[in-house]
C-alpha cells in the first residue's frame, strides 16, 4: 500500500494515496470539481483552466520547519494568492481546497463564457447533445447568457474528416487535447496533433491515410463535446431516444465489455436496432476502451448481414424452405443412423451454452467433437491459466510477462493496452517474434526466432541460462501469452505445454495474477475448449470419412477449397447458421440459428473470465438460438438438454463441467465500484463509458487451484519442420475481410480491398519484385494474384500473408511467389 | 280538474316558448363552429420563405412528447441536396395522431418553430396505419415562388449550423 | 341478416337495393354508449342539444346491446374491462360498427402500459378511429360521417353471398 495522505476538501477531511490529483481527492470526499481536459487515464495539463480552485497549505516557520499554529492549535494555513488547477495539483499532507468560494465560483463562470465564446451552441443538432460534459457543466457553473454575441463568434469548418470513421466539427472543438493525448500515451499512434496558437489552435491529423489507428472511436467517447463524431452515429438518434443493452463484444478472445445503444430504425422497417456500440467499464478487461474493429462492426452482421431466415432441406438436389419440425426430423433420422459416425464441428464464436448442449448432444450419439481452430493448448490455459481473481491491472514491478508468437495489437488489442500498460507499470516484458510488433516497443528482451524454430527458442527458456530466461524465473508474478503467428496445431500444443512446464517450474501455476493465455483466433475458443472440443490434425481427412456431420457457426468450405471437396465425403451434412454460407449450399438441412444480439449467454474469453451478454434486439421471425436447436433436436433422439433459458442451460453446465463448478448467473453479475470513477455517471464524463451495472463476470479456477494435480509435463518435442525454399506464414491482421467484419458499411473504407502479402526488401529482390507490384502466390494447387508490399520489418525467405484477406492460408508452408508480368 | 289542466298549461307553455326561442344547434357538418384562436389541432412543418424546411431533426419534439407520437430519424445536408438551412434536416419524421394528445409540447420545443399545431381537426381514420402522418404529409406547400426540397445551394451560402433562432434578443452594440 | 339475404343474386335489382340497404342503415344508427373515461363526456356533449346527434338518426344512446347498431368506445379500456367490451359487442346484432373513439380507446393513447389495451381493435374489429384527446363533438361526428361514408361504400350482399 502506497503511503496515505489526508487533506481537508471544503472542510471534508479525505484520505487518499500520495500521488493522486486533488480532482481524484475531491470525487471521493464527494465534492465536484469540474473538469473538461482532465481525464484519470491520461496524464493531467491543465488545459482548460475549468478545475481551478482555491489551494492552501500549512504555512512552516522559515528556520526550523515546523508547522505554524494558530492561537487554538489547529495549523495556520496560507493560500495560494492565485487559483490553482486542481488537476495538476497532488494532494499533500494538510492540504486545503476551497470550491465553493465566491472566486472559484466567478473563475468558473468565467472560463466557461470564454470556452462558449468560440463554441457555436447547436446543442439541438449536436450528437453530444444530451450527454454533453460541456452543456452539462454549462448548465450547473456557466452563466445563463453570453455577453459575446453570435456573429462575433468564430466560424471554423463544421464537417472536416478525420480519416475514413471520424468526423471533427471544429468549431465545437474546446481544444482540451484529450484525443491528441489519448492517441499518444494510451493508444500509442500519436497520429492527431494540434496545429496553430490562440485562437487558431485546430486538431489535425498527421498521419496517412489520415488517423490511421485502431483505437481512434475512442476518442469520440472521451471528447468533452461533439467536435469528434463517428461516421457510425453521426446525426442517427439522439442519446435520450436510445435504450441499453450490455453485451461482449464476440470479434476476439479479450471480450470486451460494452453497451448497445437500441432505438427503432426506419431503414429496417421500424424494427429495433442497434444504433451504435460504447464501451463498458471493466477494469479487469477493456477499462474503458474498445478497439475500432468492436465499435464499428460488432453488431452489423446480425443487423445487415443477408441472414437465414427458415430451415431449409435438400430435395431433388435443390435446398427448399421447410417447416422447424420436418428439418429436424429430417436431420434426427440422419444422426440416429449415423451414431457414432457422427463429427459436430463447431466454432468458438458459440456461446457456453451452446457448446454444452452440443457436446451434450455429440456425447449422447458417440460422435467426434470437433474444434474449428488451428491454435491448440485449451486444455493447458485451463490447468495453469490466469488464476481465480486475477488482474492484469495488479501487473507491475516485480512482475513479467512473456508474448510469443503474437502479435498482439493485431489479434487482441485490448490485450496490447493492458501488456503495454503492465510493462509501463515496471513489469519486465519478454517478447518473442520473428519480426519486430508493436508491443516489442516496451519489451525488455526481445527474442528473435525463424519460422519453425521455436523450439530452439523454448529450449534457452526452459534451460533457464539466458537474461529473459532468468527474468521470467524470478518474477514474482507471470504471465504468458502465446498466438498462433507461424505455428501450427501441433508446434502451438508444444508451445502450451513449454509455456506450463515453465509455470510449474518455476512455481507460478495456481497463483492469482500468473498463467498462461493464449490468444485465440475466436471469442469463446476456451469455452470450446472446456466444453470438450479439440482441433484435429486434418480436418480434411477426418471431413471425408464421416457419416453425419454437423457444422455449427462455423465455414469450413467458405474457409477452404479442399475442406470443400472433403465435404463431398460427408453422407449427410447439416449447417447451423446465421448466413447462407459455402458450407450451407452444400448441406442436406440448413437451420438457421439466432445473432448473438437477439439473444443472450456467456462467453469466456482468453484471460477465462465467464462474462454474460445479454439480448439486444428482437430476433427475427424464424431463426432460433443455438442451445434451443440442438435442444429440440436432443429431444428427437430421447436426451433430455434444457433449450428454455440460457440461465437453466448455464445451471446445467456448471454442474457438469469441472472448471464452471458452483458458477451461477448471479456470480456473473458481482459488480463493484470501479476507480477511476470514468463512466458516465459522473457530470464531466457523460457520453463516454457506460458504467458497469450488469456484471464484471467471473475468473474460472485453473486445474492447480480447483485441488488437482498437474505434474509439469515434459520438455515437448517440437516437430521438425524444415521448410524449403519461401516460406509464407500466415500473419493476424485486425482489419481483414472476414464474415462477421465484411457486413460493416462503416468500417468498409478501412478493409483490404485485394489480397496482399508482405515480404522482405531482400527477398523482394530475389524474386525480382517491386514494391506495390501484382504477383502471383502458389499454394500447393491454388493460385493467386496478389500486392507485393515491401516491408524492411519482414525476415528474410518469408511472405507475411494476411489471413482471411484473399488468400487460404492457415499454417506456413513453402510457397511460390512469381512476379506477374503484364499482359500489354 | 281546472287545477290540473291549469298545470298541464304552465308546462306547455314553457314547451311553447322554447318553440319560439333562437336555435342552439350548429349544423355540422354544413355549419362550422369557428375553434378559439389558441385551438391546438393536426400539427403543419413549416418552411422558410426560400422553401427550406425549418425542420432541423433535433427530435426535442419527440423528446418532449408524453405520448410517444413523434418519431424523428435525422440525415446530414449537403448543398447538392439541401432540405434546411442547417447542418441536418429531418429525414423521417412522423406523428401518430391515435397518440397525440394535442398538448402542444412538441410546439413549445422546437428550437425553430417548424412544428406548428393548427385548428384542424377533422381526423378519424379507417385504418390506422393512415392515422401515422408522414413528413410529406405534415410539411406545408411550397410557398409561391420558391423551390421544393431537396434544393440545390451554392456553397458558403448556408453554413451556420442551425438557422437563426428567431427569439433570439437583438445585440446591440 | 335481413331481406337482402334472400336477394343475393339478382343482379341490378339488388345493385340498387344494397344502395337503399346502406342508405337505411346509415339513417338509422343507435348507439351502444361505452364511456370510460374524458372521452364520455365529449360523447354526451355530443348527443346533447348543441351538436344534436339525433340529427343523423341516433336517437338515444341506448345501453342494451341488443337495441345498438354502433358501439362508440369513449375512453381507455383496461384489461380488465376488455372481456366485458368484448360481450357485450357479441350481444349486439347484426349489422354492428364499432367506432374507437380518442386516442386511448384507438391505440392506448399516453396510457403505454401494461394496464390499458393498446387500442380497442386488440378485442373488437374496430370500423373507425376517431383522433383527439379527447376528441371535440365535431370530431365525433365526422368520425360517425367517416363510418357512414364506409357503410355506403360497402356491399353487404356481396358480402353474404
Amino acid at each position: 500500500m502506497s503511503q496515505q495522505v489526508t487533506l481537508t476538501i471544503d472542510g471534508k477531511q479525505v484520505t487518499v494515496p500520495a500521488g493522486w490529483t486533488v480532482v481524484d481527492a475531491a470525487r471521493v470526499a464527494n465534492v465536484h470539481i469540474p473538469v473538461f481536459c482532465y481525464h484519470p487515464k491520461l496524464e493531467p495539463v491543465g488545459m482548460c483552466r475549468m478545475c481551478l480552485v482555491e489551494v492552501g497549505l500549512p504555512e512552516r516557520d522559515r528556520a526550523t520547519g515546523e508547522i505554524v499554529r494558530n492561537e487554538d492549535g489547529s495549523p495556520k494555513i496560507r493560500f495560494f494568492p492565485k487559483l490553482q488547477t486542481a488537476c495538476t495539483t497532488y494532494v499533500q499532507e494538510g492540504m486545503v481546497i476551497r470550491t465553493t468560494t465566491e472566486q472559484v465560483a466567478r473563475a468558473r463562470k468565467d472560463i466557461l463564457e470564454f470556452l462558449l465564446t468560440s463554441h457555436p451552441l447547436d446543442c439541438p443538432i449536436c450528437d453530444k447533445g444530451g450527454e454533453c460534459p460541456l452543456q452539462n457543466l454549462t448548465m450547473a457553473y456557466g452563466p445563463g447568457t453570453s455577453r459575446f454575441p453570435y456573429e462575433y463568434k468564430l466560424h471554423l469548418e463544421k464537417r472536416v474528416p478525420l480519416g475514413d470513421l471520424i468526423i471533427l466539427d471544429r468549431e465545437r472543438c474546446i481544444i482540451c487535447g484529450r484525443c491528441v493525448r489519448f492517441q499518444a500515451e494510451i493508444a500509442e499512434d500519436p497520429v492527431l496533433s494540434l496545429d496553430g496558437r490562440g485562437r487558431a489552435t485546430y486538431i489535425i491529423t498527421t498521419s496517412d491515410p489520415p488517423f490511421d489507428s485502431y483505437w481512434s472511436g475512442n476518442t469520440t467517447d472521451i471528447c468533452p463535446v461533439g467536435a469528434l463524431t463517428t461516421t457510425d452515429f453521426r446525426f442517427d438518434a439522439r442519446p435520450w431516444e436510445m435504450h441499453q443493452a450490455a453485451s461482449l463484444c464476440n470479434l476476439c478472445p479479450v471480450g470486451c465489455n460494452i453497451m448497445f445503444d437500441i432505438r427503432r430504425e426506419p431503414e429496417l422497417g421500424g424494427r429495433f436496432a442497434v444504433q451504435r456500440v460504447m464501451p463498458r467499464q471493466n477494469e479487469y478487461v477493456n477499462e474503458i476502451w474498445i478497439c475500432d474493429k468492436g465499435r464499428f462492426a460488432a453488431y452489423h452482421f446480425a443487423q445487415y448481414g443477408e441472414r437465414l431466415t427458415q430451415p431449409l432441406v435438400r430435395e431433388n438436389g435443390k435446398l427448399r424452405p421447410a417447416s422447424w419440425r420436418e428439418a429436424l426430423e429430417r436431420v434426427a433420422q440422419a444422426f440416429r443412423e449415423a451414431g457414432s459416425g457422427l463429427v459436430t464441428l463447431a466454432s468458438g464464436r458459440l456461446s457456453n451454452e451452446d457448446l454444452f448442449n452440443l457436446a451434450r448432444l455429440t456425447d449422447h450419439l458417440g460422435g467426434r467433437k470437433v474444434l474449428d481452430t488451428f491454435l491448440a493448448g485449451g486444455e493447458w490455459t485451463d490447468k495453469v491459466g490466469l488464476g481465480r481473481e486475477s488482474d492484469l491491472a495488479a501487473l507491475g514491478e516485480g512482475d513479467a510477462i512473456l508474448v510469443m508468437a503474437s502479435d498482439l495489437e493485431e489479434e487482441a488489442p485490448i490485450f496490447w493496452l493492458r501488456v503495454k500498460e503492465a510493462a509501463q507499470r515496471g513489469a519486465t516484458l519478454v517478447v518473442a517474434n520473428p519480426r519486430p510488433t508493436k508491443i516489442e516497443r516496451h519489451a525488455k528482451h526481445v527474442l528473435r526466432y525463424v519460422y519453425g524454430e521455436e523450439g530452439k527458442v523454448w529450449e534457452a527458456l526452459l534451460a533457464g541460462a539466458s537474461e529473459a530466461a532468468q527474468a521470467l524465473a524470478r518474477a514474482e508474478n507471470l504471465v504468458i501469452f502465446y498466438g498462433q503467428e507461424g505455428l501450427d496445431l501441433a508446434t502451438s500444443d508444444a508451445v502450451a505445454r513449454a509455456a506450463a512446464r515453465l509455470l510449474l517450474t518455476t512455481g507460478h501455476a495456481g497463483k492469482p495474477n500468473s498463467g498462461l493465455v493464449a490468444v485465440w483466433p475466436r471469442n469463446n475458443d476456451q469455452g470450446a475448449w472446456d466444453m470438450g472440443f479439440r482441433p484435429v490434425a486434418d480436418l480434411a481427412d477426418t471431413l471425408r470419412q464421416v457419416k453425419a456431420l454437423y457444422v455449427v457457426a462455423a465455414d469450413p468450405a467458405g474457409d477452404d477449397p479442399h475442406l470443400a471437396a472433403a465435404l463431398e465425403g460427408a453422407d449427410f451434412l447439416v449447417v447451423q447458421d446465421l448466413f447462407l454460407t459455402e458450407t450451407a449450399q452444400r448441406a442436406d438441412v440448413v437451420l438457421p440459428a439466432q445473432a448473438y444480439i437477439e439473444r443472450g449467454g456467456t462467453y469466456t474469453n482468453a484471460l477465462r473470465r465467464v462474462q454474460r451478454f445479454f439480448p439486444a434486439v428482437p430476433p427475427p421471425e424464424g431463426p432460433q438460438p443455438d442451445f434451443a436447436i440442438v435442444a429440440a433436436l436432443a429431444r428427437l433422439l430421447d436426451l433430455n438438454l434444457e433449450g428454455r433459458s440460457t440461465a437453466k442451460g448455464f445451471e446445467a453446465l456448471a454442474a457438469q463441467v469441472p472448471a464452471y463448478q458452483g458458477l451461477t448467473y448471479k456470480d456473473l453479475a458481482r459488480v463493484e465500484e470501479q476507480f477511476p470513477l470514468v463512466s458516465r455517471e459522473v457530470l464531466d464524463y457523460t457520453g463516454t463509458a457506460y458504467p458497469n451495472g450488469q456484471g464484471l463476470g467471473v475468473v474460472l479456477p485453473n486445474a492447480v487451484e480447483r485441488g488437482e494435480t498437474v505434474a509439469p509435463p515434459e520438455a515437448p518435442e517440437f516437430p521438425v519442420r524444415a521448410f524449403q525454399g519461401l516460406l509464407a506464414v500466415p500473419i493476424t491482421r485486425l482489419y481483414d475481410r472476414g464474415t462477421l467484419v465484411a457486413w460493416s458499411d462503416t468500417l468498409a473504407p478501412r478493409l483490404p480491398e485485394e489480397a496482399w502479402v508482405w515480404v522482405a526488401p531482400e527477398t523482394a529482390r530475389d524474386l525480382g519484385l517491386q514494391d506495390d507490384a501484382t504477383a502471383r502466390l502458389e499454394i500447393g494447387d491454388l493460385a493467386y494474384t496478389v500486392r507485393v508490399r515491401v516491408n524492411p520489418a519482414v525476415p528474410g525467405g518469408v511472405v507475411l500473408v494476411p489471413r482471411s484477406v484473399g488468400v487460404v492460408l492457415f499454417t506456413p508452408v513453402a510457397v511460390h511467389l512469381k512476379a506477374v508480368v503484364p499482359a500489354s | 280538474m281546472f287545477k290540473e289542466l291549469g298545470a298541464l298549461v304552465k308546462g306547455l307553455s314553457v314547451t311553447f316558448k322554447s318553440m319560439f326561442e333562437p336555435k342552439v344547434t350548429f349544423q355540422y357538418p354544413e355549419q362550422k363552429r369557428p375553434v378559439k384562436p389558441r385551438y391546438r389541432g393536426r400539427h403543419v412543418l413549416r418552411r422558410y420563405e426560400n422553401g427550406l424546411e425549418r425542420c432541423i431533426g433535433c427530435s426535442l419534439c419527440a423528446a418532449a412528447c408524453p405520448a410517444d407520437a413523434i418519431f424523428v430519424e435525422a440525415a446530414e445536408n449537403t448543398d447538392e441536396e439541401r432540405y434546411s438551412p442547417g447542418e441536418r434536416y429531418a429525414a423521417v419524421y412522423e406523428i401518430n395522431y391515435l397518440r397525440c394528445i394535442f398538448c402542444g409540447y412538441c410546439e413549445d420545443a422546437c428550437p425553430t418553430q417548424a412544428i406548428v399545431l393548427t385548428d384542424q381537426y377533422e381526423l378519424s381514420f379507417t385504418d390506422r396505419w393512415d392515422a401515422i402522418y408522414t413528413k410529406e404529409r405534415l410539411l406545408e406547400p411550397v410557398p409561391p415562388g420558391a423551390r421544393p426540397t431537396p434544393q440545390k445551394t451554392e456553397p458558403g451560402k448556408f453554413v451556420n449550423p442551425i438557422p437563426e433562432m428567431p427569439d433570439f434578443p437583438e445585440w446591440k452594440p | 341478416m335481413g331481406v337482402e339475404t334472400k336477394l343475393g343474386n339478382m343482379g341490378i335489382v339488388t345493385t340498387t337495393l344494397e344502395e337503399a340497404v346502406n342508405w337505411a342503415r346509415t339513417r338509422a344508427m343507435w348507439p351502444l354508449l361505452f364511456g370510460l373515461a374524458c372521452c364520455a363526456i365529449e360523447m354526451m356533449a355530443t348527443a346533447a342539444s348543441h351538436y344534436d346527434l339525433a340529427r343523423f338518426g341516433m336517437e338515444l344512446m341506448r345501453p342494451s346491446p341488443r337495441q345498438a347498431d354502433l358501439m362508440i368506445v369513449a375512453g381507455r379500456v383496461t384489461r380488465k374491462m376488455a372481456p366485458v367490451l368484448r360481450r357485450l359487442y357479441d350481444q349486439m346484432a347484426e349489422p354492428k360498427w364499432v367506432i374507437a373513439m380518442g386516442d386511448c380507446a384507438s391505440c392506448g393513447g399516453v396510457f403505454n402500459n401494461y394496464a390499458v389495451l393498446q387500442g380497442v381493435d386488440e378485442v373488437v374489429p374496430v370500423d373507425v378511429y376517431v383522433a383527439g384527446c379527447p376528441p371535440r363533438p365535431e370530431q365525433l361526428i365526422h368520425g360517425i360521417l367517416t363510418l357512414h361514408a364506409k357503410v355506403r361504400a360497402s356491399h353487404p350482399l356481396r358480402q353474404q353471398g
